[in-house]
């Protein structure tokens, strides 16, 4: 199993990408956090500030959600 | 951090189980899932931060939205849960419960003074799920995030792991629509042209306030004793008595003691501070006299604990009041008048007088000419705003004007039937000042608020379109006042609303301001 992010290092998964969402995410990104955006919808993603990875799925799903997790802590893990 | 939501109007009545599934499956399902899938790389790492963004609904009651509220309701239950579960693993979990955000949606229900302060909206937002369309599908599941974190301030928590962030005014949570309700006394024949004017409610709302504390600390009064209620030296032999929330007082004479008002709430507590205050200063303890204010049971329903032999004095119509209420622990007056009376008692002068309707047909001035005081009950209670809907006032605009006729007194000392402590006329002209801003800010809330969208939008359903309205032009009004009068008359929070709705009525019916002539 991955871990979100190694030791030292932290990782912002942010769900619900709209502009509280990405104002967050953007936010976090600025004080060194990696971040995530997630949507169920690509439209608001566009908007997302560089630096910040795009995620798009249907987390009301469980197995949607589990997947999107695993994903990116698969990536950004050690 | 988790902001996935859906909003959903509709009263429980009108529910339906696809309203409800979609939307638990859009909140809390969403919020269980993600937490159950991030869970373990945290524990993994024995540290992380899981942060859901409920909406306040959650949290508060609301009326008009079932579903939407249950299904914020279980995320902010599940974020207590997960607290339990997790912190011993070293994983924090928050919820922030977001009040009122600026949507596209929301625009077309709340004035912009409301939103003006919210955060921001996208105005991309699908509030409503189309029925037709399948579940769990990406189109399906959009939400109704508030967007940039605009300048809202967050709120005390309540909860150890809930933090309120409050859209538009911090201090105001918009409260729903107005409508009227019977008065306590509707068995009463009506009088008069204000006849059946109520004070608001709103049903089935759990009204919480955004703050419980009374601020400014200066509103309390002193502790009251063991047993129950104060008694203090107003100016000399007139003494007043208070269990925090009502006030009477009395005068000690070489032949007696005359007493004003006997709220059943202080009750047998009355003589026993009677009793105190004549021991102290070595003058009789019997009660001779009892003056009523007005007729109102809240604030002489305990005059029949003085027994029949004494003499009661009231105002003309609170005999006729009396007489047909018929309610025996309130005897009729034995002596009345109609606009003037002086009372003589033992060498002491007391001077009634009635200056007209206001709280009451009856309502009485109670001047004590030699002890620099005056009593005047339910209209000004000093460093406290107006009880619900302006006091219950039966006639509004004559309760508007008789701080002024108190003024024209002179006085030092001020009692007005209620809270724990006696006021100043300071004190007067700052509870002036905030009615005229009441005043000032429903004149302008109804040259601002357009109704025409209320109307447009409920169609035949009038009186849904006024109640929504006129909850604008309340929230447009009492909103600034609200935010000037924190800390400085208690309970603004707690009452401005409804008594901004009370004056708003009184503003457009009795004064005519906001009156449309149709062309």
């Amino acid at each position: 199993m991955a871990s979100l992010g190694s030791a030292g290092e932290s990782v912002a998964v942010v769900v619900g990408a709209s502009k509280l969402g990405s104002a967050t995410a953007t936010l976090l990104a600025g004080t060194g956090v990696h971040g995530s955006g997630g949507r169920s919808t690509p439209t608001a993603l566009d908007e997302l500030a560089e630096g910040i990875r795009r995620e798009v799925g249907d987390t009301t799903d469980q197995a949607v959600a589990k997947t999107l997790i695993d994903r990116i802590a698969d990536e950004a893990g050690p | 951090m988790n902001s996935i939501g859906g909003f959903l109007l509709g009263e429980a009545g009108n529910a339906t189980p696809e309203d409800l599934r979609i939307i638990v499956d859009v909140s809390p399902g969403a919020a269980l899932w993600l937490s159950q899938a991030v869970e373990p790389y945290m524990r993994q790492r024995g540290s992380g931060a899981i942060v859901h963004v409920p909406a306040r609904s959650g949290t508060d009651p609301t009326a008009g939205m079932a579903a939407y509220s249950l299904s914020n309701a279980a995320p902010s239950h599940l974020v207590r849960i997960l607290d339990l579960e997790l912190r011993p693993h070293g994983i924090r979990v928050t919820a922030v419960a977001s009040q009122l955000l600026d949507t596209s949606r929301n625009r077309t229900v709340f004035p912009a003074e409301v939103l003006a302060r919210c955060p921001a909206g996208s105005g991309r937002e699908h509030h409503r799920l189309p029925r037709q369309q399948p579940r769990r599908t990406p189109s399906a599941v959009r939400s109704c995030q508030p967007t940039a974190p605009g300048p809202a301030a967050s709120h005390p928590a309540i909860f150890p792991c809930i933090r309120f962030v409050l859209g538009g005014n911090n201090d105001v949570i918009y409260e729903p629509p107005l409508v009227p309700r019977p008065r306590r006394g509707a068995r009463r024949r009506p009088r008069g042209r204000f006849a059946g004017r109520g004070g608001p409610h709103r049903p089935g709302i759990c009204r919480r306030p955004a703050r419980l504390r009374a601020d400014p600390p200066s509103a309390l009064g002193p502790a009251v004793n063991e047993q129950g209620y104060f008694v203090g030296r107003v100016e000399k032999n007139l003494y007043w008595v208070t269990d925090s929330a009502y006030q009477a007082a009395f005068l000690t004479t070489r032949d007696g003691v005359v007493l004003f008002d006997a709220p059943p709430s202080i009750g047998h507590n009355l003589q026993r501070a009677i009793d105190q205050t004549a021991a102290e200063n070595g003058v009789s303890n019997k009660v001779t006299h009892l003056v009523y204010s007005h007729h109102h049971a809240d604030h002489i329903g305990g005059s029949s604990l003085f027994g029949k032999h004494v003499v009661r004095i009231g105002q003309v119509q609170a005999k006729q009041l009396l007489a047909s209420e018929n309610d025996p622990a309130r005897p009729v007056p034995d002596v009345t008048f109609e606009t003037k009376h002086t009372l003589n008692v033992g060498g002491e002068r007391v001077n009634l007088a009635w200056h007209g309707t206001n709280h009451t047909p009856d309502n009485s001035y109670i001047h004590f000419p030699d002890h620099d005081t005056l009593m005047l009950v339910d209209i000004f209670l000093p460093r406290w705003v107006p009880f619900d809907s302006f006091n219950l006032n039966e006639d509004v605009p004559g309760s508007i004007a008789a701080p002024d006729t108190a003024m024209a007194y002179p006085w030092k000392y001020f009692i007005g039937g209620h809270m724990g402590r006696l006021g100043t006329r300071t004190d007067m002209v700052l509870y002036r000042q905030y009615v005229n801003d009441i005043i000032n800010g429903v004149k302008k809330a109804l040259a601002t608020v357009d109704p025409t969208p209320y109307f447009a939008k409920y169609g035949n359903n009038v009186w849904a379109a006024s109640q929504q309205y006129l909850a604008a032009v309340v929230a447009y009004a009492s909103g600034p006042v609200i935010k000037k009068y924190l800390g400085v008359l208690a309970a603004a929070d707690v009452y401005t609303a409804s008594t901004t709705f009370a004056i708003l009525e009184s503003v457009r019916l009795d004064l005519g301001v906001g009156s449309q002539v149709h062309a």
